[in-house]
């Protein structure tokens, strides 16, 4: 498995990273579960980067255990998870357990990916703040993050 | 084309100009082909081919350099291999389906796996949970084999498998099960995917690092060449490259350096090019436009024949001649207006036969959501057949040779599938760009292009981006459901097949298999067969080599 921490404040060459207090916020963009379907997150890891917002990607593959604890050890303002795998239900619930156990509860997290149109109430109920089906634009998921990170 | 003499070429190079100055142009939309960024004329004409040798550069079917297609008689003879990816549940739900696909005209299977399973876990693995039978069917032992190829006669259905880093335990258990319908290897026919040069760089189905991951799959690749001529190894998917944002000629030139780095890794076991060059196949992606991809296929069979005939001076016609599968759907179909994919379909399959494939999978237009419906499934092997019989498309070999248009833009896609190969021969080869990370940062550049011209309008989607009206958002498919009894019957019979095996002849094999695994010169195919037949599971094998050769990590993104 890729250690979540090993890839933290690695950006693409020619993007730059952005630091100081001037962020508009610090987010991990996870992948839990089995599903390799990576197109997504990195796409949004690329465009975040891109408006100024400090990402630390976790790569493929984490246990909702790695990934809290990223959060914590990144101090992120935001988790988002990308899942495609359909399993997402199964996958939120336990990521948003594993945030709690770390004593994160209230890092907002965010879930994108293949998502059904019923299945948003039922991760909005869990305690997700913001579902982003595969297809969102850009720009609304870079907005929804802005707004996410300033409440803090 | 080079029989136009010359003065006649300067009457065409003339009258063209006169036209385009004659007539207004003005304001008229710009076109290029897609992420390749080939600025597109107006027009085509003989001008644009002029250099063009026809018996050099095009030739006939089944001849050097094979532009026109990889068999004398194309689709004539046979049609192309139709296929459904199909696999769910556990391997009872499966069977039935299959069962289903046959009697309506379908000739072969096409098994999809569950994540477990491609990832080398059994069901009861606690990662296993939420994902058993749900992307595909759960394999964990010979026992599923048996149930899903009950009544499935392997010496006259080919059986196609979609999964890389259990596929040597995969064809183990192939050919176990055949033993039990009284088959020899050599018998049964079929290809596995088996390409784990490709899943480093999207879809990240992998598990072990490259090097013990590339010995694995020359291991099933050898023991093919050597006792199972009827079955394709490996299978080449560049396809998952142009997922992750590859271009046309981006997948072209990649997929066509991992297939080069196949051959050259059995060749290195001894096996000569022409043992090895005619069992490699490759599957690449279409998107619905249609002369792009046809160009791309003929272009992709005119370097491919040309490089193994300088390189490797094959004394086999067969060996230069690029055998080629395809898919389309996929990113290309949108979840709004899912039945706008069954149009979309319908073009990604044009584009591949007008680009001469051996074989074809259509995503069924369902996939968006979920993974296919039978009736979803059904339709997309109906679509196929409506192609075959209906459209006349399949009459005649290469019917877009010739034409002004698809000559010189095959020209364009050969420059630069030429291009992107040697790229990756300069990084050290396939293996060693795909281990830094480098032929993935050739991608991602593009899948924000293409974002981006999608959210500016650039690239116009119907249903999605365009021409979208007040009812688009509401889609009214019916969405496959994974069946939770399926669940418990994979865990159940994999209880009891770990109750009456005798473990203890299990724990000998999978010791056998870790001594073997040490010595990089041995094959493991035939102590995997040994292993599979005595009921060994997938997870258990699978422990074994993440022990010996560990697991991959990627390169920072």
């Amino acid at each position: 498995m890729v250690g979540a921490g090993g890839m933290s404040g690695a950006a693409p060459s020619g993007v730059g990273e952005v630091t100081g207090r001037s962020l508009p916020g610090r987010v991990l963009v996870a992948k839990p579960g089995l599903d390799g379907h990576d197109r997504g997150a990195r796409l949004v890891a690329l465009a975040l980067r891109d408006a100024g917002f400090e990402v630390v990607y976790t790569g493929i593959r984490q246990t909702p255990q790695a990934i809290a604890r990223a959060a914590v050890q990144e101090d992120v303002d935001v988790v988002g998870l990308s899942i495609l795998s359909g399993a997402h239900v199964g996958l939120t619930r336990k990521v948003l357990d594993a945030l709690r156990s770390e004593g994160a509860g209230s890092i907002p997290v965010i879930v994108g990916g293949l998502i059904l149109p019923p299945d948003v109430p039922t991760l909005e109920a869990m305690g997700v703040a913001r579902v982003f089906p595969s297809g969102t634009p850009l720009p609304e998921v870079v907005s929804g993050m802005e707004e996410l990170c300033h409440r803090i | 084309m080079a029989d136009v003499n010359e003065s006649a070429l300067q009457r065409i190079v003339a009258a063209r100009q006169a036209w385009l100055e004659s007539r207004d142009f003005s304001g008229v939309r710009d076109a290029r082909t897609l992420i390749d960024d080939i600025p597109l004329d107006m027009i085509y004409t003989p001008a644009d081919v002029v250099g063009l040798d026809y018996l050099e550069k095009l030739g006939f079917p089944g001849e050097y350099p094979f532009t026109r297609g990889s068999y004398p008689a194309m689709y004539r003879r046979r049609p192309w291999l139709m296929n459904q990816y199909s696999g769910f549940g556990a391997a009872e739900d499966t069977n039935v389906r299959w069962k289903r696909l046959l009697a309506s005209g379908q000739w072969s299977v096409n098994l999809a796996f569950d994540l477990p399973s491609h990832l080398g876990m059994d069901s009861d693995d606690p990662m296993s949970e939420d994902e058993v039978g749900r992307l595909g069917c759960a394999v964990d032992s010979l026992a599923d084999f048996e149930i899903l190829f009950d009544g499935i006669d392997l010496a006259t259905t080919p059986a196609s498998f979609n999964t890389v880093g259990i596929a040597p335990i995969v064809i183990a258990m192939l050919i176990a099960v055949g033993e039990k319908q009284g088959l020899t290897a050599e018998q049964i026919m079929g290809t596995i995917t088996n390409d784990i040069l490709s899943v480093y760089c999207s879809r990240g189905t992998w598990i072990y690092p490259p090097e013990p991951s590339m010995r694995l799959a020359t291991d099933l690749i050898e023991h093919a060449c050597r006792y199972m001529p009827r079955f394709n190894p490996v299978n080449v998917q560049p396809v998952y490259m142009r997922e992750t944002g590859a271009s046309t000629a981006q997948e072209g030139g990649y997929g066509l350096a991992m297939s080069l780095s196949y051959a050259e890794h059995a060749m290195a076991r001894g096996l000569t090019i022409d043992e090895v060059a005619p069992r490699l196949t490759i599957f690449f992606g279409a998107s619905f436009r249609l002369f792009e991809e046809a160009a791309k296929l003929r272009a992709a069979r005119r370097v491919w024949a040309d490089v193994i005939k300088t390189r490797y001076a094959p004394q086999k016609k067969q060996s230069m001649g690029l055998r080629i599968t395809g898919s389309s759907g996929g990113s290309g179909f949108i979840a709004e207006e899912p039945l706008t994919n069954v149009i979309r379909g319908t073009l990604g399959s044009l584009a591949l036969v007008l680009g001469g494939v051996q074989g074809i999978l259509l995503a069924s237009y369902d996939e968006a959501y979920a993974i296919p419906t039978e009736a979803a499934s059904k339709l997309g092997l109906r679509t196929q057949q409506i192609i075959f019989e209906e459209s006349g498309t399949a009459d005649v070999a290469d019917p877009l040779g010739g034409s002004y248009y698809v000559e010189w833009l095959t020209d364009r896609m050969e420059e630069l599938i030429r291009h992107h190969l040697a790229e990756v021969e300069e990084q050290g080869g396939a293996v060693d760009a795909v281990a830094s990370g480098w032929l993935r940062s050739r991608m991602d550049p593009n899948i924000m292009k293409l974002q981006k011209d999608a959210e500016a309008g650039i690239l116009k989607i119907v249903a999605k981006n365009a021409y979208v009206g007040a009812d688009t958002q509401a889609p009214d498919v019916e969405v496959f459901q994974v069946d939770e009894t399926a669940v418990a019957r994979q865990l159940r019979r994999l209880e009891e097949t770990r109750r009456s095996r005798s473990n203890r002849e299990v724990r000998r094999l999978l010791d056998e298999i870790r001594i073997q695994a040490r010595d990089p010169g041995r094959n493991l195919m035939p102590a995997l067969i040994e292993a599979v037949k005595a009921y060994a599971t997938v997870g258990e094998i699978s422990a074994v080599f993440r022990e010996e050769f560990g697991e991959w990590s990627e390169p920072a993104a």
